[in-house]
């Protein structure tokens, strides 16, 4: 491909400036979803980051997005060492768990819920719509619904920014480390999606892989959109002028 | 020199900008009310004084239900201004509406000579058709949760078995706080039925679960002397008990004289359905005028800073301390009885010097 070319230029610029929106709106989705309501900055809070891949969906959620719907903190405590204990259909559950649902989640998490956000398809109305959320992490099959989306979708994002690193006049230790780095995070970000469960320690490294994506990512199309139109031979520099 | 100023220049200006706007979102749901020496008329009409008082703005979106039938609004904007005095503490509360809704079960005369009183209740069991425009402010007094959640924490919507606390409800919905003790200011502003005293309803909630100890579970009316308001029915149930004049928006659509009902009607002429007494005693501590003009409703009114009521700690919140945050929600019913337009969260008054 000549990538000199003026028309050529702007389609891979198109390209480029699109995978930078979109990431940074990834970004942005990632701060909003794990900064929690308080008012301010939405920075992401480590709290939420290890709710929401190392605990139960419900603590996680009680901790993550439905926060501003929890009467008080003391109330999640109940209900994640409940969990934590195993979860059990106990008194602990009828007495502590259940009134907490009710007061703070059943008005909307309930089937015939009509409530302005009603989630009446996950309702909290009994130990057995409960326990639908209480395994740590994600489930088998939330994991692998996430993972192969995530990789079939981001490798097709990276396969053709790091080929057109590749094209580029870098240092061969730059182009190399740029590509390889590109890919491992991914499949960093993956692996510990699923190694989380686990240990609290692959949330560091979800956040780790996670940061240097988005970095490469934006990076390398900063980098590509400036060899593309900046770094161009005086050939390419008539051919610019000439569209 | 000047590279090594510059970016150092513009991280303080995007510091100091981040700052600010974090110190903008967290003042976004927070009225302030000023201190005024002037007098205020409680008119419905914003006076001069009230240009010094900064708004808060509200979009009010939600709704606890889908009434079937609804034709009301299921959105709009409340304006909220505040004033406070040595003695007082005043509201001026704006919001769209487009419909002056005060048609609230009239009577009506049939062909037949017989009276039919107007209802069109909804699945629920509740009306949003021949109703009134009202407005409700939810003042937090002790109950857990409230500064959080707002008036959020008192709703409970009933389950797919239609049970509320185990119990059996056509109602969509009940009122309660969660353990006893815990109270909830309730101002409930009725424009049929407090609108002609110039009064709100003063209500609270409390943690009353059962409705064979209370028919409206936890929600309750201030202590009073006298007054209030009840149906206008005689006591065969067959028509109108009180009233010698027709139905009129402008200024008779309650009755407020206990003029004996004569039946000089012609057919399709409209009775009101509900006689109002101004209250007295706690239920009666706030004055308010409504007045609805071009599509908006404009709502005065004040209450003592501080009641005195035997009961007004539990029923009354106490702005005893200006230097304190106090807690509060806003619902608008347009035409409704029970469903109502929400926010979100929790708002808060606070009192500049």
């Amino acid at each position: 491909m000549n990538l000199s070319n003026c028309a050529t230029k702007l389609a891979i610029s198109g390209y480029l400036v699109s995978v930078l929106l979109a990431t940074f709106a990834a970004a942005a989705l990632i701060c909003l979803q794990f900064s929690g309501p308080s008012a301010g900055l939405p920075i992401p809070k480590l709290e939420h980051l290890i709710a929401h891949y190392h605990q139960s969906q419900l603590v996680a959620s009680l901790k993550g997005s439905m926060y501003p719907y929890v009467a008080d903190d003391d109330d999640i405590v109940i209900i994640e060492n409940w969990i934590n204990a195993g979860a059990a259909d106990n008194d602990v559950f009828s007495q502590q768990v259940m009134p907490i649902l009710e007061y703070d989640c059943q008005s909307c998490h309930s089937p015939n819920s009509t409530k302005t956000g009603a989630a009446p398809k996950l309702p909290l109305s009994n130990y057995a719509d409960v326990t639908a959320f209480t395994t740590a992490g994600y489930s088998w099959h939330r994991l692998a619904k996430s993972a192969h989306i995530h990789l079939f979708g981001i490798a097709l994002v990276i396969l053709p920014l790091t080929l057109l690193v590749a094209q580029l006049k870098l240092h061969a230790k730059v182009k190399y480390s740029l590509i390889a780095l590109a890919w491992s995070a991914l499949w960093l970000d993956i692996v510990s999606w699923w190694l989380s469960k686990y240990s609290v320690i692959f949330v560091y490294s979800i956040i780790v892989a996670g940061t240097i994506e988005l970095t490469l990512v934006s990076l390398m199309c900063f980098i590509c959109l400036y060899s593309l139109w900046f770094c161009a031979n005086k050939q390419d520099d008539n051919q610019t002028r000439s569209c | 020199m000047n590279i090594q100023i510059k970016p150092t220049l513009t991280l303080i200006v995007i510091g100091a900008s981040l700052v600010s706007l974090n110190a903008v979102a967290t003042s976004e749901n927070e009225l302030t009310s000023y201190s005024t020496n002037q007098a205020i008329v409680v008119d419905g009409i914003a006076e001069s004084q009230w240009q010094q008082a900064k708004p808060l703005l509200i979009t009010v979106d939600k709704m606890p239900y889908i009434a079937n039938p609804y034709p009301g609004i299921t959105q709009t904007q409340v304006s909220i201004r505040s004033l406070y005095d040595d003695q007082f503490v005043y509201f001026y509360m704006e919001w769209q509406d487009p419909t002056h809704s005060l048609y609230r079960y009239p009577w009506i005369k049939q062909a037949d000579d017989s009276w039919k009183q107007l209802k069109n209740k909804d699945q629920t069991d509740h009306e949003n058709t021949y109703y009134e425009d009202k407005a409700a402010i939810f003042w937090d007094i002790n109950a857990r949760g409230f500064s959080k959640k707002g008036c959020d924490i008192a709703c409970h919507m009933a389950d797919e078995a239609g049970m509320i606390n185990g119990i059996k409800q056509t109602s969509a919905g009940r009122k309660y706080t969660r353990s006893e003790g815990q109270t909830i200011d309730m101002w409930h502003w009725k424009s049929v039925r407090t609108g002609p005293t110039k009064q709100f309803d003063d209500q609270f909630v409390d943690s009353t679960k059962d409705p064979a100890s209370n028919r409206n579970w936890g929600r309750k009316g201030d202590d009073k002397l006298s007054g209030g308001y009840k149906d206008n029915i005689n006591v065969d149930k067959t028509g109108p008990a009180y009233g010698n004049a027709m139905f009129d928006q402008q200024t008779h659509y309650a009755i407020t004289e206990l003029i004996p009902f004569t039946d000089n009607f012609k057919v399709d002429d409209a009775v009101p359905g509900i006689i109002v007494e101004a209250f007295t005693g706690s239920r009666g501590d706030i004055s308010a005028v409504g007045v609805w003009q071009d599509g908006k409703w404009h709502l005065e009114f004040k209450r003592l800073l501080k009641t005195d009521g035997s009961n007004a700690a539990t029923q009354d919140v106490q702005f005893s301390d200006l230097t304190q945050p106090y807690h509060f929600g806003i619902a608008i019913f347009d035409n409704a009885q029970i469903n109502h337009i929400y926010h979100e969260g929790v708002l808060v008054l606070k009192f500049a010097k």
